[in-house]
C-alpha cells in the first residue's frame, strides 16, 4: 500500500501532472468568477475536452478534481462583491455581502481564503485518513438513514429562524410542500396540468435564484448606490488582515471544516445545505448570537470552511462506493468511467495512485487558489464602489440565463419570477427565506427515502433501525437545543431604531409597552398570512386526491404548517413583536426615488422579456439593451452613461463570444410567438 | 442626461442622443469586432487564432476592468452616483 502511495506521489514530480493541475487552475478561475456560472457547469463543459485531449487518466482526473475543489472559494467572490449567491453560497452572501455594504469587502475575502485554504487541506486530508476504512460506515445509511441527517438538517432550521420561530419553522415547511411539486409515482401533485410541472417539478436553481437572489440584486439595483460606502477599505492591508484574522481562527475552521468532512460524507446530503447547516452548526458554538443574520464575518467563515472542506467528504463514497457524493463528483465518475476505472471499494487496491492524486490535488488546489486571490483581490473588491445599477442590469439576465440552462425550459423564468415576488414579499413581511430554501431541498431528500425505506422494508422496519432512531433522536434534541439557545441569544431586538424591512409598530403603540392591553387589530402583514392559510388549506385539500404514498408527506405538513400560520395570524392581530430574523429586509425602502426606480426597473425587465418572448435569441439581444439603457435610466447622469454602456459591451462580448460561440447555449425560445401560434 | 436642473429641455434632449449614440456606436463597434475574431477560430489560422481571439478578448476585458477602475473612486469622490432626487 505503501507503495502505491508513493507511486502517486511520483506523480508531484512530473511536467504533465502540474501542467493539468495550472491549465485546471486557469480556465477556472476566470470563467467562476461570472456570477450563475457554478462549478458543474464549467466540468459539464470542459469533461469532453479532457477525456479527448488528455490521455493519462491520472492528469485528467485530477484537473476534474481540481475544479470541483477550487470552485468553491471562487464562488463566495461573486456573492460578497456582487451581491449574487451561488448555489452553494447563500450564507456566504446573506453576511459577507453586508459585510460589503460596510466597506469590508477586501478585509472579508480575505479571511474567505485562510479559511477555504484550511477547509480544502483539512479535507484532503480527512479525506486520506478515512477511505481505507469507512466503506462498512456510509453502507450503513440506508434510505431511512438518509432521511434522519434531512430531518437533522430541518432541525437547524431553528438556529436560523433567530427571533421568528414559528414564521421560521412555517417557512421550512412551506419550502418542503413546494418541493411536493410534481411527479412521484402515479400521482402528479399540485401541476395544475401543465406540461412543465407534471414532469420535474419545481427546478432547484430557478427557485433559489427567484426567492434569495433576484430580489437581493433588484433590490441593491434600486438603491442606485455603489456596494461599498464613500470609506470602504480596498487594501492590501485589509485582505492580509482579513487573512491573518482567518488563520487566527483556525480552531473554529477545523472544527468547521470536520463537520463539512462528514455532511459530505453522506450520499444525498446535497452542497445546497452543507453551508446552511455549518452555519447554524457555528452559531450554536457561538456565545453572541445577536451579531448573525446582520454581516458577521465569523457566519461566513462556518459556511467557507465547511464548504471547502465537504469536497474531500464528498470524494469519500465517490471514490470508496462509486456513489457520487454531490453532483460535481457525479462528473468526475462520468470521466472515470471514460477512462475505463471502475470507482468503487476496490480503487484503494487498483487505484491508489490515482485516489492519492485527487487528495493531493483537492488540498493544492486550494492553497493555490488562496495566493492567486491575495493577488487579485485587491482589484476586484473595487467592484463594490460601482453604482449597482450598472451591475444588476449586467447580472440579472446572466441569472435568467443560468435557471434557464438548468432545464432548456421557459418556465424557468416565469419560475425565476415567481419566486422573485415571493421573495420580495418575504422580505416585506419578515418572514426568514433561509428556511423555506432549506425545506425545498431537503423535503425531497425526506420524501422519498422514507417511501422508498417503507416499500423495503415496511413503516415498522423502518421506524425501528437503531441508527434512524439515533438520528431522530439527535435530530429532536438538537432541535429542541437550538429552540432554547436561539430564543436566549437573538429574543425581539430591543431598539428602537426601526430596521430597513422592519415594519413600524402601529402608531400611538409602543413596541415594548410593559402593560399590553391584547386588542384585535387588523394589520398589513395579515394579508401575507392570511395567503399563506389559503395555499396551507388548498395544498390539504387537493392532497387527498393523492394515493397513499402521494399524500402522506404533504397533507403531514399541510396541517403543521396550517396550525403555524393560523397562530401567526392570531399573534399579529394582536400586535405580538416578531424578533430578530436572519434574512435581509428591503434596503431601498423608504430611499429617495426608490418608487421611480421600481418602475424604471420594471419597465426594463418587462422590456427583456417581451424581446425574449418575441424574438428568436431574444434574451441574448434584451440584455444588450437592458445593461445599456438601465443604468442610463436608474442613474440619469454621467456616470449612468458610462456605466451602461461598459455593461452592454461587457454583456454584449459574454453573450456573442462565450455564451453563443464557446459554450453554443441554447436561448430561450420566443415564448409568446409560440403561445400565438 | 444631466438633472440638476440647471440644463434646458434643449440641452437634456442632446445630452439624451449624444448618451444613445454613444452606446450605440460602442456596441456596434464591438460587435463587428467579434464578427471579425469569430472565423480566426477553427479556422486555418490554427491555433494561431486562438491566440489572437483570446489575446485581443483579454485586452478588451481588462480595458473595460481598468476603466471601471479607475472611474469607480471618482464617481465615488464626485458624489454624482447619488441619485438627485
Amino acid at each position: 500500500m505503501l507503495a502505491d502511495f508513493a507511486e502517486g506521489l511520483s506523480y508531484l514530480g512530473t511536467a504533465g501532472y502540474w501542467t493539468g493541475f495550472l491549465v485546471a487552475v486557469f480556465i477556472t478561475v476566470p470563467i467562476a468568477l461570472i456570477p450563475g456560472i457554478s462549478a458543474t457547469l464549467v466540468m459539464a463543459i470542459m469533461i469532453p475536452f479532457i477525456v479527448i485531449s488528455v490521455s493519462d487518466p491520472v492528469v485528467g482526473l485530477v484537473m476534474l478534481a481540481t475544479l470541483t475543489g477550487i470552485d468553491n472559494t471562487l464562488d463566495s467572490i461573486p456573492s460578497i462583491l456582487l451581491g449574487m449567491p451561488g448555489g452553494a453560497t447563500q450564507v456566504t452572501f446573506l453576511e459577507g455581502n453586508q459585510l460589503a455594504q460596510r466597506g469590508q469587502a477586501a478585509h472579508t475575502l480575505g479571511a474567505v481564503y485562510a479559511v477555504s485554504a484550511i477547509g480544502g487541506v483539512v479535507g484532503a486530508f480527512a479525506l486520506a485518513i478515512i477511505i481505507p476504512v469507512i466503506a462498512p460506515f456510509v453502507l450503513a445509511f440506508g434510505f431511512a438513514e438518509i432521511a434522519a441527517m434531512a430531518m437533522f438538517g430541518v432541525a437547524m432550521v431553528a438556529a436560523l429562524s433567530g427571533g421568528a420561530m414559528i414564521k421560521g419553522i412555517a417557512a421550512a415547511i412551506f419550502g418542503m410542500l413546494l418541493s411536493t411539486v410534481g411527479p412521484l409515482g402515479l400521482d402528479f401533485r399540485y401541476s395544475f396540468n401543465q406540461e412543465w410541472l407534471l414532469w420535474t417539478g419545481l427546478p432547484l436553481i430557478a427557485t433559489t435564484i427567484g426567492v434569495f437572489a433576484l430580489p437581493e440584486i433588484i433590490d441593491l439595483t434600486m438603491t442606485r448606490k455603489p456596494l461599498a460606502p464613500k470609506d470602504a477599505r480596498i487594501s492590501y492591508n485589509e485582505i492580509f488582515s482579513g487573512a491573518r484574522y482567518g488563520f487566527s481562527r483556525w480552531p473554529m475552521a477545523i472544527r468547521q471544516s470536520l463537520f463539512g468532512v462528514f455532511l459530505g460524507a453522506v450520499p444525498g446530503i446535497g452542497s445546497g445545505v452543507v453551508d446552511w447547516m455549518s452555519y447554524a452548526f457555528g452559531i450554536f458554538w457561538t456565545k453572541d448570537k445577536t451579531q448573525f443574520g446582520k454581516g458577521s464575518l465569523d457566519g461566513v467563515l462556518f459556511a467557507e470552511s465547511a464548504q471547502n472542506s465537504k469536497e474531500g467528504g464528498q470524494a469519500v463514497p465517490t471514490l470508496a462506493l462509486g456513489i457520487p457524493g454531490g453532483r460535481a463528483w457525479a462528473f468526475v465518475i462520468v470521466a472515470m468511467l471514460a477512462y475505463g476505472i471502475a470507482p468503487g471499494p476496490r480503487m484503494l487496491e487498483d487505484h491508489a495512485d490515482i485516489t492519492i492524486m485527487i487528495i493531493v490535488s483537492l488540498g493544492l488546489g486550494n492553497l493555490m487558489v488562496t495566493v492567486l486571490g491575495f493577488g487579485f483581490t485587491r482589484q476586484m473588491a473595487r467592484l463594490t464602489l460601482i453604482p449597482y445599477p450598472v451591475l444588476g442590469f449586467l447580472i440579472i439576465p446572466i441569472s435568467l440565463l443560468a435557471a434557464f440552462q438548468d432545464t432548456r425550459d421557459v418556465s424557468a423564468i416565469a419560475i425565476v419570477l415567481g419566486g422573485a415576488v415571493l421573495g420580495m414579499l418575504m422580505k416585506r413581511y419578515r418572514w426568514p427565506r433561509p428556511p423555506l430554501l432549506i425545506g425545498f431541498i431537503l423535503g425531497p431528500i425526506i420524501e422519498t427515502n422514507i417511501t422508498d425505506s417503507v416499500a423495503r422494508y415496511d413503516w415498522v422496519g423502518t421506524f425501528t433501525r437503531p441508527l434512524f432512531i439515533v438520528l431522530v433522536v439527535l435530530a429532536i434534541a438538537m432541535g429542541a437545543l437550538f429552540t432554547k439557545f436561539m430564543s436566549g441569544g437573538m429574543g425581539s431586538s430591543e431598539d428602537d431604531e426601526v430596521a430597513p424591512g422592519k415594519l413600524a409598530p402601529p402608531a400611538g403603540e409602543a413596541p415594548d409597552a410593559p402593560a399590553r392591553r391584547w386588542r384585535w387589530r387588523w394589520r398589513e402583514e395579515h394579508i401575507f398570512t392570511l395567503v399563506a392559510i389559503c395555499v396551507l388549506g388548498y395544498a390539504i385539500w387537493e392532497a387527498t386526491t393523492f394515493s397513499f404514498f402521494g399524500k402522506w408527506f404533504p397533507m403531514s405538513l399541510g396541517i403543521i404548517g396550517l396550525g403555524l400560520c393560523a397562530v401567526q395570524f392570531v399573534r399579529e392581530g394582536l400586535g405580538v413583536e416578531t424578533g430578530e430574523i436572519m434574512d435581509i429586509g428591503i434596503r431601498s425602502r423608504g430611499m429617495e426615488g426608490a418608487r421611480s426606480a421600481g418602475l424604471i426597473f420594471l419597465i426594463m425587465l418587462l422590456s427583456m422579456l417581451l424581446m425574449t418572448g418575441l424574438m428568436e435569441e431574444g434574451l441574448k439581444w434584451g440584455a444588450i439593451v437592458i445593461a445599456t439603457l438601465g443604468p442610463m435610466l436608474m442613474m440619469q447622469n454621467k456616470t449612468g452613461v458610462i456605466g451602461g454602456i461598459v455593461a452592454g459591451v461587457t454583456i454584449l462580448i459574454l453573450n456573442l463570444l462565450f455564451f453563443d460561440f464557446a459554450l453554443a447555449v441554447i436561448w430561450p425560445t420566443p415564448f409568446i410567438l409560440d403561445w400565438l401560434s | 442626461m444631466q438633472n440638476g436642473g440647471n440644463g434646458t429641455r434643449g440641452r437634456a434632449v442632446w445630452n439624451t442622443v449624444g448618451a444613445l449614440g454613444a452606446a450605440a456606436v460602442a456596441l456596434v463597434g464591438v460587435y463587428f469586432l467579434i464578427e471579425v475574431l469569430k472565423p480566426l477560430v477553427g479556422g486555418e489560422m490554427g491555433s494561431v487564432g486562438y491566440a489572437i481571439v483570446g489575446i485581443t478578448l483579454v485586452v478588451v476585458y481588462v480595458g473595460l476592468f481598468l476603466l471601471l477602475r479607475w472611474l469607480a473612486p471618482r464617481w465615488v469622490a464626485s458624489g454624482e452616483n447619488r441619485f438627485p432626487g
